[in-house]
């Protein structure tokens, strides 16, 4: 290989190496010395975050969390949310129907795509002309996402279902 | 108001340094405590890697980059969220 091919090949790796940054021993401990105070966090990506606080703010959120008190219920409808900003994000959603499952298993993820597909706004609609009061809607509709896997058919897209299930 | 500081671009070494002074470190991969043993991120029950790990306050949390960990954190610690 002519020197100069090499000279430039090596410039190259150099500069992807300098792509990457690095902090000198002060800075470290300047962030440090803040961090300790509350004055500062490490984040890795500002869009995971703002997914999470724009879903937070949406309208459907705001339905959502006068009916569910139950944390890892609230927690899985806001996966549901999170869900549908994803779609167009295949990696991204994979992994988070990953997380949900990893630790809620699958009756967790059931719950999320029940969010995910809007079909829990439609149930609270009807719902709320089935009871009499507020306190209820929430009552009934913890009990039905709890145990979702004894009302709710999940089938994969494209799936042929048999007769008995069209019927 | 706080500060947050990006390490997504920063280099491994540089990663390590800083969970070094926090009493953590690290295998090149996940994160270790003070005995070697991994952490875990406590909302999704896995093992924290290096390359994909937020650092938060509340007696140092160290937490997987993903929505279900944020969601969680901010359900723990709902002051939290007028931060970011």
């Amino acid at each position: 290989m002519p020197s100069n091919i090499s000279e430039d090949t090596k410039d190259v790796a150099e500069g992807a190496t300098k792509a990457l940054l690095s902090w000198g021993e002060d800075k470290i401990k300047e962030l440090l010395v803040k961090f300790k105070d509350r004055k500062l966090v490490f984040i890795r990506n500002k869009e995971t975050i703002d997914l999470v606080k724009e879903q937070l703010k949406s309208g459907e959120w705001s339905l959502y969390k006068e009916h569910i008190h139950n944390t890892e219920l609230r927690l899985l409808v806001q996966m549901g949310l999170a869900l549908k900003r994803l779609e167009n994000k295949p990696e991204a959603l994979q992994n988070l129907r990953d997380k949900i499952v990893g630790k809620y298993l699958t009756r967790g993820l059931h719950i999320a795509e029940f969010v995910q597909n809007n079909i829990l706004s439609s149930f609270i609609a009807r719902l709320a002309n089935k009871v009499s009061s507020a306190s209820e809607i929430s009552v009934e509709l913890e009990e039905f996402l709890y145990h979702i896997d004894k009302y709710v058919l999940f089938v994969k897209k494209n799936m042929m279902l048999s007769k008995e299930y069209k019927k | 108001m706080v500060e947050l500081v990006n390490i997504k671009d920063l280099d491994l070494n540089t990663k390590i340094a800083l969970l070094n002074g926090l009493g953590f470190s690290s295998d090149g991969i996940f994160v270790l405590d003070c005995f070697g043993n991994k952490v875990y991120d406590k909302y999704i029950d896995q093992p924290v890697k290096v390359e994909n790990m937020l650092i938060l306050s509340g007696s140092t949390i160290i937490i997987d980059d993903n929505p279900l960990s944020i969601a969680s954190y901010f359900e723990e610690f709902p002051d939290a969220i007028q931060y970011f």
